[in-house]
This record gives C-alpha cells, sequence and structure tokens, in this order.
C-alpha cells in the first residue's frame, strides 16, 4: 500500500495532467452542444456586459459604415411597404416579402451583434438581447442581406448564436431555378463561401444560381436568402458546390431574430412521429 | 514569495486575458496568424512555483479565454499541455549558471537567446494542440499546419514586443 501511494506521490504531477485533459476533453465533446447553459458561453452577463463595453466604445469607429446598411435595409423595407399596398398581387423580385404573409406569422426582433468571429472552426456571436426580450434558443437570425446563424445559448439579457461559419451547424437549403433540395454546410476554410451537401449529380445546375432556406427545418422560414452558386463540380454520388454567402460577415452590426409562433407546435409534432417510429 | 510578486501576477493575469479577448480576438493576420498572448502568462510564471498549481493555474487561464471564445476546453487543454512540459523543458535548458538568481524567466533576467530556445517550442507545442483541437481533428492536416506555424511566429513576435514596451529593464 505503502509502495502504492508513493508511485502515485511520484506521479502526481502526470495523474493531475491526465485528470485536467480529460475533464478539458470531456467539456469539449459534451454528447449534446446545443440548448447548452448560458454560463459556459459569451452571453453569460460578465461576458455579455464586457462585450457590451467594448462594442459601445468600438461602434464609434464604425457608424458611418452602420448608417449606410441601416439606410440601404430602410429604403428596401419602404419599397417592400409600397408594394404591399398594391391590391393586386405583384411578384416582387425581394424574397423577404414573403416573410410577411399572414399564415406564418412571424415576429422579428432586432438586435445589435457585440461579439464575432469569422476565423475559427466554429464561430459565434453574441448579441444584446436575450430571454427578457423572448430570445429562446434555435431561433433562427437573419440580417438584411440573409441568413445568419441560429440561437444556441441565452441568458436574461443577451444570446450566443451559432453563425453559418461553424462546421456544426447545418441549414437546410433550396436551389431556387432547379428545385433541389439540400444541406447547406461550412468546410472551415473560407469566411466568403460554404459549401452546399446533397444534390444529386442529374440537377442541372448553373453558375449564380439562388440558394436559399428550404423551411424544412424548424429553424428558419423559407426563402430566405443564403448566397449564390459559385462554382461546382461532380464527385462520387453528389455534386460538390461552392456557396457565395450574401452576407459579409465580418462587417455584421445588426440582425434580425425570427420567433415563430407555431414553431412549438410542429417540433411536438415531429417529435411523435418519431417516437412512433422508434 | 513576496507578496508584491502574488499582487502583480494578479494583475498580470488580469491584463492578458483582457488583451486577449478584447483586443486580439479579431486580430487576425492573413487569415492564418492568430495572436495567443496569454501564454506569456503561463510562460513567465515565477519558477518556483510546483508543476500542480502550474497547471491549476494553466487550467484557469485557458478557462477563462474559453469562456469568451466560446470554445470551452480547447484552450484549457492547450494552455495545461503546456503547463505540464515546461518544468521539464526548463530542464533541458537551462543556463550555465543554473536558475538561482532567477524569480521570473523573462526577456528582463534571460538574454534573447534562452528565452527565444524556452519559450518558442513551447508557443508552437500549445497552438499545435489549440488549433488541431479547435479544427476538430486532422481532416484539414496542411491547413491547419500554416496556421499553427505563422500563429506560433505572430504570437512570438507580439511577446517579444509587449516585454520591450511594458517591462523596465533591469539597471
Amino acid at each position: 500500500m505503502y509502495q502504492l501511494l508513493k508511485l502515485i506521490h511520484s506521479y502526481r504531477a502526470f495523474l493531475l495532467f491526465l485528470v485536467i485533459e480529460v475533464v478539458c476533453f470531456w467539456l469539449l465533446v459534451r454528447s449534446n452542444p446545443y440548448h447548452s447553459a448560458a454560463y459556459f458561453h459569451t452571453s453569460s452577463s460578465i461576458i455579455g456586459n464586457i462585450y457590451q463595453t467594448r462594442t459601445n466604445v468600438a461602434q464609434y469607429f464604425n457608424l458611418p459604415v452602420i448608417n449606410e446598411e441601416l439606410a440601404t435595409d430602410n429604403a428596401r423595407l419602404r419599397q417592400v411597404l409600397s408594394q404591399s399596398q398594391v391590391p393586386v398581387v405583384v411578384k416582387s423580385s425581394i424574397d423577404s416579402l414573403k416573410l410577411t404573409k399572414a399564415e406564418y406569422n412571424l415576429g422579428f426582433l432586432s438586435a445589435k451583434v457585440i461579439n464575432n468571429s469569422t476565423r475559427f472552426t466554429r464561430n459565434f456571436l453574441t448579441i444584446n438581447k436575450g430571454r427578457r426580450h423572448g430570445i429562446e434558443p434555435d431561433m433562427g437570425v437573419i440580417s438584411a442581406n440573409g441568413v445568419v446563424g441560429k440561437v444556441l445559448a441565452v441568458s436574461d439579457n443577451f444570446a450566443t448564436i451559432s453563425s453559418v461559419l461553424n462546421t456544426d451547424v447545418f441549414v437546410s437549403g433550396y436551389i431556387k431555378r432547379t428545385d433541389n433540395f439540400g444541406s447547406i454546410n461550412w468546410d472551415g476554410r473560407d469566411e466568403l463561401f460554404t459549401k452546399m451537401l446533397h444534390i444529386p449529380r442529374h440537377a442541372v445546375l448553373e453558375k449564380g444560381d439562388t440558394v436559399v432556406t428550404s423551411g424544412y427545418n424548424s429553424v428558419f422560414p423559407e426563402n430566405i436568402l443564403i448566397g449564390y452558386i459559385d462554382e461546382f463540380s461532380k464527385g462520387d454520388s453528389w455534386y460538390d458546390i461552392k456557396v457565395a454567402l450574401a452576407n459579409d460577415f465580418s462587417s455584421l452590426s445588426y440582425v434580425y431574430i425570427i420567433k415563430k409562433p407555431l414553431n412549438q407546435e410542429r417540433i411536438d409534432l415531429e417529435q411523435t412521429v418519431r417516437q412512433g417510429n422508434e | 514569495m513576496s507578496s508584491r510578486i502574488y499582487i502583480s501576477l494578479v494583475i498580470s493575469f488580469f491584463a492578458y486575458v483582457l488583451a486577449q479577448v478584447l483586443l486580439l480576438k479579431n486580430f487576425v493576420l492573413f487569415d492564418t496568424a492568430f495572436c495567443f498572448l496569454y501564454v506569456g502568462f503561463i510562460l513567465m510564471l515565477p519558477l518556483e512555483i510546483g508543476p500542480l498549481l502550474l497547471m491549476a493555474i494553466a487550467f484557469g487561464t485557458g478557462f477563462t479565454v474559453d469562456l469568451f471564445y466560446d470554445s470551452i476546453g480547447v484552450n484549457a487543454a492547450a494552455s495545461v499541455f503546456m503547463a505540464f512540459l515546461r518544468p521539464y523543458w526548463l530542464n533541458i535548458v537551462t543556463p550555465r549558471g543554473g536558475y538561482e538568481e532567477v524569480v521570473i524567466p523573462n526577456l528582463k533576467t534571460m538574454d534573447f537567446g534562452w528565452f527565444f530556445t524556452y519559450s518558442l517550442p513551447l508557443i508552437f507545442l500549445h497552438h499545435f494542440v489549440l488549433l488541431y483541437l479547435e479544427a476538430g481533428g486532422f481532416a484539414m492536416f496542411f491547413f491547419t499546419l500554416t496556421k499553427v506555424f505563422f500563429s506560433t511566429i505572430l504570437t512570438f513576435f507580439i511577446l517579444v514586443l509587449t516585454q520591450y514596451l511594458f517591462y523596465k529593464k533591469a539597471t
């Protein structure tokens, strides 16, 4: 026994090293990173407040750009508004017009981005609104230009968002012209491009085809712009498609969070069906 | 160890971590060179700190940075790995006179050549573990290796620069 204790004592540094590393790996690969608690994320109140302060200082230097962005967005919305007052159905080229359909009854919340990264393999944003403003995990987040990501964790006043530039995030995509459905998943390389998976080889694609969200998921409504096909080649069983993102993730300043009122009903239904199949 | 050293350690902990998460988080050169200056805090802890406490401090530092990076476990694992290797590496690179008069290994107490051989391999190993964990494996081997290589150079450069700026040379 004494020998054993002596052995443990002489290797104590190595043993502690192993224990800490195991803890780190456990934290890293916890089975379900979604729905995780807010205090391990940038949405926790202390970290959120620090980033809020930094943004308040740094934003002064970006005011001209932000102003221009908001002005463009305003102009676009004004145009949508004027078209929607026309009694006959006008086919608009602007996708977000369809968001206002009464059947969706979508709610939008605007929020300021207070922390953002684009250079890692898993990128996240932090926004200055949280549970108190009605934000829940798994809500979709878009900007004036297109899809941004989905809410990962919320605290009272802040929320962490997994960006589309995150290799763990899959978004159901849809090629408008050819009616093909596939998954959008980032490969971790270039912040300007993402990949579209599972498009069968018989589809006839063209450079510049528009990729939008499909509505086959509970996060985004359909027809939100994702990007445009930039390059494609035929792989073994699927196309290998590179999509140029519509959003410039490095300059996001304001985003909109989508509230889908019937979402819980849909998730419950899908859950029931899944349980019935098992 | 006098209480003055403890106080200066606490201050430099906050200085390194805040600089890391507020200034250097989005400071990325050519999309490949990241700067993880906070490793300087672990590298320049006093020599008399034992290996167990050293790893505990490294874990705390890495974990704090992880909270701000939304990457729980990644920086902590890399920092603990580096802290585990530090005592062994210090033994190997012992200068001719030993460490008798040295309390904190930095450019004030040691010459540039020693600091180079001491810190560069440790920074490289830290970044190696960090960036491969972050990439989730060896799937993008050479892409990540480029990141590791250039990040090591950038971190070392900034680390040396900050020491010339903020540490007064003993006269």
